[in-house]
């Protein structure tokens, strides 16, 4: 009996919990954590790499309005994304990343598919 | 009547009922009722939210977070949706026992509350039996949850009821020995002087096995696991409140803390010296001891439920008769050998 109460007291008073509150404290995601993609149209070089790579043809080359003229950006469609990062490896400024930000949800999944401008 | 004099001594109720004056008694009579009714009722709410948090923390969880700053303000919350649906009685009920048990339960469990002393001052009675009182009352506790929970006209309110008496018979008798090994040491049934007879030394120190019994007995009273058998909620639905409407279910609740408070007081002025604490602490008001007191020993109650698990009624009634009842018994004789004799 008392030892049992003992440890009850320890955890009680002394250790931490083991859940988090989850919208407002996240927990620590691993440096590896493969999550939304990030798009830096400045470095973009158009080369459409990460689209002839994409095994699940998510990504679409499409065109958009920069300070330079018009470009041909990534387009990418989460609602099919497998998150291999061979599009963050295959690309040659590395402009075209994989964040830790797992938060996003929609009702429909055409909400999913993200414009170049989304991305960034 | 001086009015510094009045100030000086506006908590004590003594000087104000021997003021002789009928109005001055009156007032000093409110003065007592206000203040040991906001000391319970902020003790009660208090425990309410710190069971929830201390449960949470035991398992690993964060307990109540969102409502008010650290969740403070979720018990409130509960007890307004609760007081705020529909109160049903039970068409299979005895509409008047079944509605008066509930709050008779309550009312008396304050009473109780009200006639114990929280400091020299503060004293509810300084009648010469007062704990014959007490526990006269309490014992007669588990005889209206067992009216309630009959009259319910439920079959799980009926099983919680038998248990209700069958608890009481069992753990009712060593309750009462600890009790006359304290007075016959003390020599005194008034709670005042049981208090003061502990100046030296507290009665956990005498009779420890006194205290470990009582405390169990106070546990099984007070319908606290492990020995929550008349509302085991996982095998009968809510006990003696399966039928209990919400609004009474929250009178049930604050009932719950209510006689956590009511035991925990009464362990501290039984065997922890009510306000007495060594001469370079005595500068602290007498008040804020002995429920810091009590509020350790909750503290221990909620431990203990956090640890322990549901005892089987037959468990319970073996553990009362075999080992509580025989050992009461040899800490009435330890004590007469030692102390009195």
């Amino acid at each position: 009996m008392i030892e049992p109460l003992a440890k009850t007291i320890k955890t009680t008073f002394f250790d931490k919990p083991y859940t988090t509150e989850f919208p407002e404290n996240k927990e620590a995601l691993p440096d590896s954590y493969r999550g939304r993609l990030r798009l830096d149209m400045d470095t973009c070089i158009s080369c459409s790499a990460c689209a002839i790579i994409c095994p699940n043809k998510t990504i679409t080359m499409v065109s958009v309005l920069t300070d330079k003229g018009d470009k041909i950006m990534p387009q990418v469609g989460h609602e099919r994304c497998l998150f291999c990062a061979l599009c963050e490896e295959v690309c040659p400024p590395k402009c075209l990343v994989l964040t830790k930000n797992y938060d996003y949800e929609a009702y429909d999944k055409r909400e999913l598919v993200t414009r170049p401008e989304e991305l960034e | 009547m001086p009015i510094q004099d009045a100030i000086g001594n506006i908590f004590n109720i003594g000087y104000w009922l021997g003021t002789g004056n009928l109005l001055y008694q009156v007032i000093g009579i409110i003065i007592y009722i206000i203040v040991v009714s906001i000391v319970f009722s902020i003790f009660g709410y208090m425990m309410g939210w710190l069971e929830r948090k201390l449960i949470a923390r035991a398992q690993y969880r964060h307990g109540p977070t969102y409502v008010g700053m650290w969740g403070l303000l979720q018990n409130l919350a509960d007890m307004i949706k609760l007081l705020s649906k529909q109160d049903v009685i039970p068409t299979n009920s005895d509409r008047y026992l079944f509605g008066a048990s509930l709050p008779l339960i309550l009312a008396l469990s304050i009473f109780i509350i009200l006639l114990l002393p929280y400091s020299p001052g503060l004293q509810g009675t300084t009648l010469g039996f007062g704990l014959l009182i007490v526990f006269t009352i309490i014992s007669f506790l588990p005889l209206l949850i067992f009216t309630s929970g009959f009259s319910s006209g439920n079959k799980f309110g009926a099983v919680g009821a038998q248990r209700s008496v069958l608890i009481l018979l069992g753990y009712e008798i060593p309750v009462l020995l600890v009790i006359a090994a304290i007075a016959m040491f003390t020599g005194t049934y008034n709670l005042n002087g049981i208090v003061n007879a502990q100046q030296s030394n507290y009665f956990v120190l005498i009779m420890p096995i006194g205290f470990v019994i009582f405390f169990i007995a106070m546990l099984a009273e007070f319908e606290r696991p492990p020995f929550d058998l008349r509302e085991a909620d996982s095998e009968l639905v809510a006990g003696w409140l399966t039928d209990v409407s919400p609004p009474y279910y929250a009178l049930a609740l604050f009932l719950d803390y209510a006689r956590m408070f009511l035991g925990s007081i009464l362990i501290a002025i039984l065997f922890f010296g009510g306000w007495l604490v060594p001469s370079y602490l005595s500068f602290i008001p007498a008040l804020f001891w002995i429920i810091l007191k009590a509020f350790i020993i909750s503290v221990f109650i909620i431990m203990v439920r956090a640890t322990t698990f549901r005892m089987r009624i037959d468990g319970i009634l073996r553990f009362g008769w075999i080992w509580l009842v025989p050992l009461s018994l040899i800490n009435l004789i330890i004590t007469y050998i030692l102390f009195v004799g």
